[in-house]
């Protein structure tokens, strides 16, 4: 869809009757069974669920790393239920921002590098990905870090580093992954303050999450059991 | 991600285990090493015999020399006549192809001496050709001259060495008379000095070996040698040189018929080629070029599958890393990249230390090939060195069999799904 015509209104993703099964053995599992979601600009939702309800499956999918078996999704617009490994490589690179919960930093590469990582795959100039990546890891406030490599970082400077990675390819979307599961409660209230102010920014944020303390802090909660969503309420 | 950052980051997985790097293309160093030390040293050898036979006077010459006879005919070896000169006429007559002949007498080693100083020469009989089917040059003076055969003069060209050690530095030998063996003779011209070689004990060294072979000798008319020392007219040996290697075999052939007619059907002496030497000797180089490169491509191919075994351990140790920098936007094609450059790296590494050994390697041999005496050929090896251009061939050769040998596991790095990759512990 042009720009021209997308609108404030238009979802930034929306999943169509999305439904993914993984075949485990001689069984079939419906991972995702019918799931319709909208999420727009300004949101922070938290996806609330068991483990095998499905949230990690819809995240992977919001995120590009997985292909629907049948349904639709769009993206700001965009048809992409049928699009290839490669550009959903370009997706990932260029309008998504990961955030995972065990941070998933490259133990070699400087917090600098690692916050580089997205821009060396979408053929940004050296030059303005280090720019970009000073910027990103001002917001986390770790300017001061970026000569270090994540062993010596404490946990949440390292949630910061992975945060500031989410962030530095200006993505449509940010997709949190646990975030606040490996941290002590004042790096979880810290984290969660960034998320909102992400929020507060227009940028929306989907946080998957097992914790209902955790979900508190988000102003949508999307509740899933065996593939379904069981329930989606404003809070 | 570009070949630059790909680079970048190859160097610092190598720099992260040393220790794994370095025997992973300890394959590829040994290969290396030996083929680009094996081609050096062939190829030296073949430098030095080629030298070597244009020393002994190039691919148109061909020895005759006297020979006995043959089983069948060794009862009559009295009355075999030997090479003489009418053999020199009938050729003359009867070989066209022959542009040069030189009979020659050798008088062994004698001594010349004048004015106290002393020499042991190798003295030779020999005619004005000489010079021309051996290749050689006069620096002062001139070479005999047919006239001298006629007058059977007593004249004679000395060797640059002999020279050298009889007059003094400041004297000019031409027209100067010297004692051979007790007859007087004057010096009508001094060879140029041949040097042996690039260098080394073998090479420009003209008082051993074959310096003083090529160096130490004395030259007078045939016909001088045959009055006063031989008093018949059998030759030692005859070397002719053929206008064009094209007629090299014709002219062998021609030779056998005319020699066996003039000696009576005896066949009393032997026609050989520099040609046939050569041939010899490319047998040997096949051979080792062949034995040795066998080797060295094993060792390569070993060297090979070394890297490509750690290349599949190291990715198996980073399905996790493989699995982020999917997640935040590398293509296959990117990963493949990443682990194809760091495998070309790991093997042209190895490949330039490879480089380093070979140049440690040739020296050595020739060191070894200097040291220990051998024959003159093998002295002359000393300069043999390691051409850039095998270098080159064999640092391509390491980048090849790395990219080859890195392809199946960037292949398996590129094709891993992010979302297993990033579950895997």
């Amino acid at each position: 869809m042009p720009d021209s015509e997308k609108t404030d209104n238009t979802p930034v993703i929306e999943l169509v009757d999305a439904r993914k099964i993984y075949r485990m053995g001689d069984e079939d599992v419906n991972a995702l069974d019918g799931v319709s979601v909208k999420i727009h600009r300004g949101e922070f939702i938290a996806i609330l669920g068991p483990s095998g309800s499905g949230k990690s499956t819809m995240m992977n999918m919001l995120g590009f790393m997985d292909t629907l078996t049948s349904g639709k999704m769009f993206f700001e617009g965009e048809d992409v239920s049928a699009i290839g490994a490669s550009k959903r490589a370009w997706y990932r690179a260029n309008r998504i921002g990961f955030i995972f919960q065990a941070f998933n930093l490259l133990p070699r590469l400087t917090v600098l590098e690692n916050v580089m990582l997205p821009l060396t795959y979408s053929r940004v100039s050296r030059r303005e990905a280090e720019e970009r990546a000073r910027e990103a890891l001002s917001r986390v406030a770790l300017d001061h870090r970026i000569g270090h490599i994540p062993s010596q970082l404490s946990g949440g400077e390292r949630q910061r580093v992975a945060t500031a990675r989410a962030l530095v390819n200006n993505p449509g979307v940010v997709l949190a992954d646990e975030p606040t599961g490996n941290l002590d409660s004042k790096n979880v209230a810290r984290t969660l303050d960034l998320l909102r102010s992400l929020r507060d920014s227009g940028l929306p944020v989907v946080m998957v999450t097992h914790d209902l303390e955790v979900a508190k802090a988000t102003s949508r909660v999307v509740s899933m059991r065996d593939g379904k969503i069981l329930e989606d309420y404003l809070q | 991600m570009n070949f630059y950052g790909a680079f970048i980051n190859g160097l610092r997985e190598i720099l992260a285990h040393k220790m794994r790097s370095l025997l992973s293309m300890s394959g590829i160093i040994l290969g290396v090493a030996a083929l680009v030390a094996m081609v050096s040293v062939v190829q030296g050898m073949v430098g030095q015999f080629k030298g070597f036979i244009e020393m002994q006077g190039g691919i148109e010459k061909i020895t005759i020399s006297t020979e006995s006879l043959p089983k069948e005919q060794e009862h009559l070896q009295d009355s075999a006549p030997g090479l003489r000169m009418v053999d020199v006429d009938a050729i003359r007559k009867l070989v066209p192809s022959v542009s040069h002949i030189s009979p020659e007498i050798s008088i062994r080693w004698t001594s010349i001496s004048r004015n106290g100083k002393e020499f042991n020469a190798r003295v030779t009989g020999t005619m004005s050709d000489w010079l021309v089917i051996n290749k050689r040059s006069v620096e002062k003076g001139r070479f005999l001259a047919d006239a001298d055969e006629l007058t059977r003069a007593k004249v004679c060209v000395l060797g640059s060495l002999v020279a050298e050690e009889i007059f003094e530095s400041n004297e000019d030998p031409i027209g100067k008379a010297v004692k051979i063996g007790g007859e007087w003779f004057t010096v009508v011209g001094i060879l140029n000095t041949y040097s042996v070689g690039k260098g080394g004990p073998g090479g420009k060294d003209k008082k051993r070996g074959p310096g003083r072979w090529m160096n130490g000798g004395c030259y007078i008319p045939i016909h001088t040698a045959m009055t006063n020392y031989t008093s018949n007219d059998k030759l030692s040996s005859l070397y002719v040189r053929v206008s064009s290697v094209d007629q090299l075999e014709d002219t062998v052939s021609q030779l056998d018929r005319v020699l066996l007619q003039s000696h009576n059907g005896f066949q009393d002496f032997s026609i050989s080629t520099n040609e046939e030497m050569l041939d010899e000797f490319k047998k040997t180089e096949q051979s080792f070029m062949i034995s040795l490169g066998g080797v060295a491509f094993i060792s390569l191919f070993i060297g090979g599958i070394g890297i490509m075994n750690v290349m599949l351990a190291a990715i198996n140790e980073r399905i996790r890393e493989i699995g982020v920098r999917k997640a935040v936007g590398a293509r296959g094609s990117d990963i493949f990249m990443q682990f194809l450059v760091e495998t070309a790296l790991v093997s042209s590494l190895g490949g330039l230390l490879g480089l380093l050994l070979s140049v440690a390697l040739v020296e050595g041999i020739g060191m070894v090939m200097a040291g220990g005496g051998g024959s003159p050929m093998s002295r002359g090896m000393v300069g043999m060195s390691v051409e850039p251009s095998v270098m080159l061939a064999g640092f391509v050769f390491s980048v090849g069999i790395g990219v080859i040998s890195g392809i199946f596991p960037a292949l398996r790095a590129s094709r891993l799904d992010p979302i297993e990759a990033l579950r895997y512990e």
